[in-house]
């Protein structure tokens, strides 16, 4: 009592989220640390889509309340940086148009800035290309550039990487962790993938079918840095299997 | 030798299938059948040779008699005519078609009324527009206007539906607020679409020619296809024809050109 809270930045308090008769989410109880890196595993259609847009204000919960940093999140939160499957980018502009396009609305263009961002994403000489120049991969980098160039808070990942080839998936995985470490983000992190989950999260939560809500957590205490390598290791396939059992369970449930 | 047939020439009782009277008619000779099928063949009245149509085209192009506007008269014309009835017709149809693909309500109101004019083929709106507006330059861009303006505003309804929501949530996520999203990111998401709908409708334009040139007008391609019909003059016809689909050709590579002056993020590779 008395100690104040100033740790949680992410909160979902007895939320409940309906679109006409579907129930999506239904007694979602959920914080998460400044600069902890959460991904939530679940079937598809289990409604942490939803959640995720909770936190950016596109959505409102129909019952309960969401709130970043002790507030309530009522309308479209700039502070919570979206990162899409599907990249999201401006097609119309070049990557260093794309990257400035949040800094510039604010009036804050600052282009050693975005140079600089270029870089850390490890997009460099492409600056002046147009997205459906670029691979699917590089998109996905330039997505997470232009969502870093706004400096959000915390950093919201819609399942980034599920349409990218494996090996570039790895590779992103293993860069987003680094960047996350590095710029000390708060991640909120979508998946279906296990693997994923386990190279990426300090904390994972299972989410039932839907009606969506928490099943389980697991705290994840692989050592960092977590690389391809590590799934042959016994902690890893037991952590594995343990959330391969309660996933299960709901994907079978989904049927 | 000709064995003539007999009875040639002698006046026969036959049977109207049509009326049930009886009418008598005098029976052709077999010489005389014979010229009737020859001249049908050899100088058939709806054909001319290859010659006489080049000579005519010639002769079109260069200085046709009596007056007449030349081909590139009649192809100026209607190049003119097509190309403001389409620019109007594009200047109303884009505003209200992203309009539409922003409002539901308003798509619900106007979709209706799209959905009767759609199928109304261009010629259909002569005799309105030449009531209403007379015979001169306003009925005839009007004719082109309605018979591409139902084409260009789905076109363009359609173009504004596609725009990716994810994209929209993007720019709200970065900081654009509504007013700001129009002309940030919602019209350049949806010109790639709007533009291939737009070339599309160009070529719907031209296809209103003849609807908009039947009456009151001598210069043309229209008119110039439906006049010489009157006086049976075949070749015309054909060179009106040819030059409506060559000018197409030429409208769509120049439409392709500026399309990608104005999308370099799609034609760039």
């Amino acid at each position: 009592m008395g100690v104040p809270q100033v740790s949680v930045i992410l909160e979902a308090r007895t939320v409940e989220k309906r679109f006409g008769e579907v129930v999506a989410l239904q007694g979602m109880e959920f914080a998460m640390e400044r600069g902890e890196f959460v991904v939530i595993v679940g079937a598809s259609g289990c409604g942490k889509s939803t959640l995720l847009n909770l936190f950016a204000g596109f959505e409102r919960p129909t019952t309960g309340e969401v709130y970043l940093d002790g507030e309530p999140i009522l309308a479209v939160e700039p502070r919570c940086g979206m990162v899409f499957q599907n990249y999201a980018l401006f097609e119309w502009l070049t990557v260093r148009e794309n990257i400035a396009f949040g800094p510039k609305l604010k009036g804050a263009h600052d282009p050693a800035r975005v140079d600089r961002l270029i870089a850390t994403v490890g997009i460099e000489g492409f600056g002046d290309h147009y997205p459906a120049q670029l691979s699917g991969g590089m998109k996905q980098r330039v997505a997470l550039a232009r969502t870093l160039a706004n400096d959000p808070e915390v950093l919201l990942c819609d399942e980034p990487f599920a349409a990218l080839d494996a090996m570039t998936r790895q590779l992103l995985q293993e860069e987003l962790a680094r960047l996350a470490r590095d710029e000390q983000k708060s991640v909120l992190f979508i998946t279906h993938s296990i693997d994923e989950a386990l190279l990426l999260g300090d904390r994972i939560v299972v989410m039932t079918a839907r009606p969506g809500r928490i099943k389980a957590e697991l705290r994840n205490d692989l050592p960092k840095p977590r690389t391809a390598d590590l799934e042959l290791t016994p902690r890893y396939i037991e952590l594995k299997r343990e959330l391969w059992q309660s996933v299960r369970e709901e994907v079978e449930g989904m049927k | 030798m000709v064995r003539e047939e007999s009875g040639a020439g002698e006046m026969v009782e036959l049977v109207d299938p049509l009326s049930g009277e009886t009418v008598k008619v005098r029976r052709p000779s077999i010489t005389e059948r014979r010229e009737t099928v020859r001249r049908a063949l050899v100088n058939p009245p709806a054909l001319d040779t290859p010659g006489n149509t080049v000579r005519d085209a010639w002769k079109l192009m260069t200085s046709p008699d009596g007056g007449r506007p030349t081909l590139g008269q009649h192809a100026f014309w209607s190049t003119f005519r097509i190309l403001l009835g389409f620019l109007i017709s594009a200047l109303v149809a884009v505003p209200l078609g992203v309009a539409m693909g922003l409002f539901p309500r308003l798509r619900a109101a106007v979709s209706p009324i799209i959905s009767f004019l759609r199928p109304l083929p261009s010629i259909a709106w002569v005799p309105l527009a030449l009531i209403w507006l007379g015979a001169g330059e306003a009925q005839k861009l009007a004719i082109i206007f309605m018979g591409s303006f139902s084409a260009a505003l789905l076109y363009t309804v359609e173009a504004t539906l596609k725009v990716d929501p994810n994209v929209v949530r993007a720019a709200r996520n970065l900081g654009v607020g509504e007013r700001q999203m129009l002309t940030k990111v919602l019209l350049p998401a949806a010109l790639p679409n709007i533009l291939s709908g737009l070339k599309v409708v160009m070529a719907i334009g031209w296809t209103c020619v003849i609807s908009a040139e039947i009456v009151g007008t001598q210069k043309g391609l229209g008119s110039l296809i439906w006049n010489s019909r009157e006086i049976s003059k075949t070749s015309w016809v054909l060179v009106g024809m040819v030059s409506i689909s060559a000018l197409v050709l030429v409208f769509d590579a120049l439409f392709n050109a500026i399309e990608r002056r104005l999308l370099p993020w799609v034609f760039r590779k």
